[in-house]
C-alpha cells in the first residue's frame, strides 16, 4: 500500500495514497497497520482523499483496524463522495466519523 | 447511443474485480449511464466478482468467470456474472431482505465485521436480484433502473 | 511416507483448481465427483488413507462419506478432513459425530490447509506405527503362548506313564498352575523289589523353572544306565547296587548346585520302598513332610525331616531315614501348593489341614482320596485355577 504517516500531537494520521480500498488493497492494509500498531497515538486518522472506489472489503479493513486499536479513536478524513455515501449507506458513519479537513478532525470537540 | 452487449470472459484471481471494472465503465458510460449510476453498479459488480473469487472458487486463482452486461428494452441495466465453482446456498439470498445493516456500536463487537455485508449493499443499490444454478452453472443478475 | 489424498469434489471446475494447488504443495491427487465414486476409488488405490471431502455432494454426500469410512467395518484407517461452507457450522457438529478428523473451510489458504493435511500424514504415520507394533505384539504373544502349551504337553509326558506296581497301589494328581510350574513327581521300578517314589519342587514360576525340572527328570528317570543317580555299579552280580535316598540327593546337590545368580533350588523327597517287606527308605530336602496313614492303628502321622534344599548348600549333607510300613499303610507326597493354598480370607490349608483330611477320608479307596482331595481343596480355596502347582501323590503298600 501506498501511503504516508505523520504524527502531530495527539494524532497519527495515515494517508492513503490509494485510488481504489478495495480486496486487493485490505491485506496489505492490514499488514502495515499491524507493523505500527504500537507506535500509534490516541487518534488514527485516516485521509481517504485519494480514495475513489471503495468496497465491502475496504470497510472490512477499516472496522479491522477498529478491532485492532481498541482505545484508539478512528476518523475518516477527506473522503470523496462514493466513499460517504458508502459509510452512510451501511451505517459504520455513526461509530467512525468522518470530516471534510484534518482540520476538523483534529479540532477539540465542543 | 450504443446499444451493445457487453460480454467478457475473465480468470479469478484477487485483482479480478479492477480490471473488469476498467473494462464495463467505458461501456456504460457509452449507454450513456449517470456517473451517480455507474459508480453504484461498479461497485455492485465489483461485489459480485468479489463472492466469485472468494466462495465460489474458494480463493483459487484461474478459473473462468463472465460477465455480461446490457440495456434491457425496458431500460433496465442488466448485470449478469456467471461461474463454474460451487453454489450460493438458496437461503441467502432468502434471508437478506431480513437483514439490516446493523450500526455498529462501539459496546458490542459483535456488530463491527459482518458478513454479507457487500450483499447488503448489492441489495440497497439493485432494483433486483436473482440467483439460479444450472448444470453447474452459476449466475448472478442484477437489474438496475436507469431512469 | 507417500502423500497420497483423495479429493471428493463433485464441482468439475473445484477439483481441476484444488488439484492444480494441492499438487503445487507436492501431493498426489486421486479425485472422486461424489461418495460412491470415492468408495470406488478408495478400493482402486489401497494405498490412499487421507481424504480432503466436500460437504455437499450428489448421491452419497460428506457427511455420509465420513461415516462409512470411520465405521469399525471399513478395513483400513482414514484420516478424514471434511471441507466445510462458510456458513454450514451446523455440519461441523454432524462432522464431528460422524468422525471427521479435520474441518477446513473451503476458503482457507493453500498454508494453513497444506499444515493441516500434513498435520493428518503425521497422525496417519502414528496410527499405522501403532497397527504395526500391535500386529508384532500379538504374533509375540500368540507364539509365547503356543511355547506354554507345548510346554506343559511335554511336562504331562513327563509324568509317570506307570503306576502299577507288584505289591504298590500309586496314584496321582498333577495340576500346573496358570503359568507353567517346576512341580513334578515320578515312581519308577528299580529292581524286582525296589520301586522309587519321589516329589520334587523347584522354586520360582515360568520357563527357567519348568527346564529346570525337565532337567531333575532327566538325571533321576535315567536309570537305564548300571551308573546314574540312582544305581551304582558293582563289580560283583548284580553288578549294581541302589543308592541310598541321602546319596541320591547328595548327588543331585552336586550337579545343581548354581553357579549363577538365578536362586534356582529345589525341595524334594526321595524315597525307596522295599515291596517285599514294607520298608521304605526316605530322604528330604527342604520338602513338606509325607502324611503316613496307618491303616490298622486308624491314625495319621507325619514323616519328616529338618534339611536342606537342594542346589543352594554345597555343604549340604542328607539323611536317610526309614519307617516300617504295614499292610494297606498309605503314604501321601505332596507339594506346598497344597498346604499353602489359601481361602478367600487368607488362610491357608497347612499341613495339618491336609493330615486331617486324609484322616477323615481314611475309609476311601486311594483312587477317591486324591480326587476328594482335589475337590476339598477347590472349595478351600474358591477357585478351580490355583495360583501354584498342585502335585499329590499317593501309594499303597499292597504286602506280600
Amino acid at each position: 500500500m501506498q501511503f504516508d504517516i505523520i504524527e502531530k500531537g495527539q494524532y497519527t494520521v495515515i494517508q492513503v495514497r490509494e485510488a481504489r480500498f478495495d480486496a486487493k488493497l485490505a491485506p496489505s492494509f492490514r499488514e502495515e497497520l499491524e507493523k505500527i500498531q504500537g507506535n500509534i497515538r490516541d487518534h488514527l486518522v485516516l485521509d481517504l482523499g485519494d480514495v475513489r472506489f471503495m468496497d465491502s472489503s475496504g470497510l472490512g479493513a477499516v472496522m479491522g483496524a477498529y478491532k485492532m486499536l481498541r482505545n484508539t479513536k478512528i476518523s475518516i478524513v477527506n473522503p470523496q463522495k462514493p466513499i460517504l455515501d458508502l459509510l452512510k449507506l451501511t451505517r459504520i458513519d455513526k461509530l467512525i466519523l468522518s470530516h471534510p479537513t484534518i482540520e476538523d478532525a483534529l479540532a477539540p470537540t465542543t | 447511443m450504443s446499444t451493445g452487449k457487453f460480454h467478457k470472459q475473465y480468470s479469478s484471481c484477487l485483482e479480478a474485480s479492477r480490471t473488469v471494472a476498467s473494462d464495463i465503465l467505458p461501456f456504460w458510460q457509452s449507454l450513456g449511464l449517470d456517473v451517480a449510476v455507474t459508480g453504484q453498479m461498479e461497485l455492485c459488480l465489483v461485489e459480485i466478482v468479489n463472492n466469485v473469487f472468494e466462495h465460489a472458487y474458494s480463493n483459487l486463482e484461474g478459473a473462468k468467470f463472465e460477465i455480461t452486461s446490457y440495456l434491457s428494452d425496458t431500460s433496465k441495466l442488466v448485470i449478469e456474472v456467471s461461474d463454474y465453482g460451487d453454489s450460493m446456498p438458496t437461503h441467502i439470498l432468502k434471508d437478506l431482505p431480513k437483514m439490516d445493516f446493523i450500526e455498529p456500536l462501539a459496546a458490542d463487537p459483535n456488530t463491527w465485521l459482518q458478513s454479507r455485508r457487500g450483499l447488503k449493499i448489492i441489495q440497497q443499490l439493485s432494483d433486483k436480484i436473482e440467483y439460479h444454478s444450472h448444470k453447474s452453472r452459476n449466475t448472478f443478475r442484477l437489474l438496475r433502473k436507469t431512469s | 511416507m507417500s502423500k497420497e489424498i483423495l479429493l471428493v469434489e463433485d464441482n468439475k471446475v473445484m477439483q481441476l483448481l484444488m488439484t492444480k494447488m494441492l499438487s503445487s504443495r507436492g501431493y498426489r491427487v486421486i479425485s472422486a465427483f461424489n461418495g460412491i465414486d470415492a468408495l470406488a476409488q478408495l478400493d482402486k488405490h489401497p494405498s490412499i488413507q487421507l481424504v480432503l471431502s466436500d460437504w455437499m455432494m450428489p448421491g452419497l454426500n460428506g457427511i455420509e462419506l465420513c461415516y462409512r469410512l470411520k465405521s469399525p467395518e471399513y478395513g483400513r484407517y482414514i484420516f478424514f478432513v471434511l471441507l466445510s461452507g462458510r456458513d454450514d457450522k451446523e455440519s461441523i457438529v454432524e462432522g464431528i459425530n460422524a468422525g471427521a478428523d479435520d474441518f477446513v473451510a473451503k476458503d482457507t489458504n493453500i498454508n494453513e490447509l497444506d499444515a493441516r493435511l500434513k498435520a493428518g500424514l503425521r497422525n496417519l504415520e502414528l496410527h499405522n506405527q501403532l497397527i504395526t507394533k500391535n500386529i508384532e505384539l500379538d504374533r509375540a504373544y500368540a507364539t509365547m503362548k503356543e511355547d506354554l502349551e507345548s510346554a506343559n504337553l511335554l511336562i504331562r509326558r513327563m509324568l509317570p506313564s506307570q503306576t502299577s506296581f507288584q505289591g504298590v497301589e500309586l496314584h496321582y494328581t498333577h495340576i500346573p498352575s496358570a503359568q507353567i510350574g517346576g512341580d513334578m513327581l515320578g515312581c519308577m521300578q528299580l529292581d524286582e523289589d525296589h520301586i522309587a517314589i519321589y516329589l520334587f519342587d523347584v522354586s520360582g514360576h515360568g520357563v527357567t523353572s519348568a527346564l529346570m525340572s525337565f532337567a531333575i527328570q532327566q538325571s533321576i528317570s535315567s536309570n537305564s544306565a548300571s551308573n546314574s543317580n540312582v544305581k551304582r555299579k558293582k563289580e560283583t552280580d548284580p553288578f549294581y547296587s541302589l543308592r541310598d535316598p541321602s546319596e541320591v540327593l547328595a548327588r543331585l546337590n552336586r550337579s545343581y548346585i548354581n553357579q549363577d545368580d538365578n536362586n534356582l533350588y529345589f525341595t524334594m523327597v526321595y524315597a525307596v520302598l522295599n515291596t517285599k517287606s514294607g520298608l521304605l527308605n526316605y530322604a528330604f530336602a527342604g520338602h513338606p513332610p509325607m502324611i503316613w496313614l496307618q491303616k490298622q492303628q486308624q491314625q495319621c502321622l507325619f514323616i519328616q525331616q529338618e534339611s536342606f534344599v537342594v542346589g543352594m548348600f554345597d555343604f549340604a549333607d542328607f539323611q536317610t531315614e526309614q519307617v516300617q510300613l504295614n499292610c494297606g499303610d498309605r503314604i501321601f507326597l505332596y507339594s506346598d501348593g497344597i498346604t499353602e493354598a489359601e481361602s478367600s480370607d487368607n488362610q491357608q490349608f497347612s499341613e495339618q489341614g491336609l493330615k486331617q483330611l486324609v484322616q477323615d477320608l481314611a475309609d476311601q479307596p486311594a483312587a477317591k482320596q486324591t480326587d476328594t482331595i482335589v475337590e476339598t481343596l477347590k472349595s478351600w480355596s474358591g477357585t478351580a485355577q490355583f495360583n501354584d502347582d498342585i502335585s499329590l501323590l499317593v501309594f499303597e503298600w499292597k504286602g506280600n
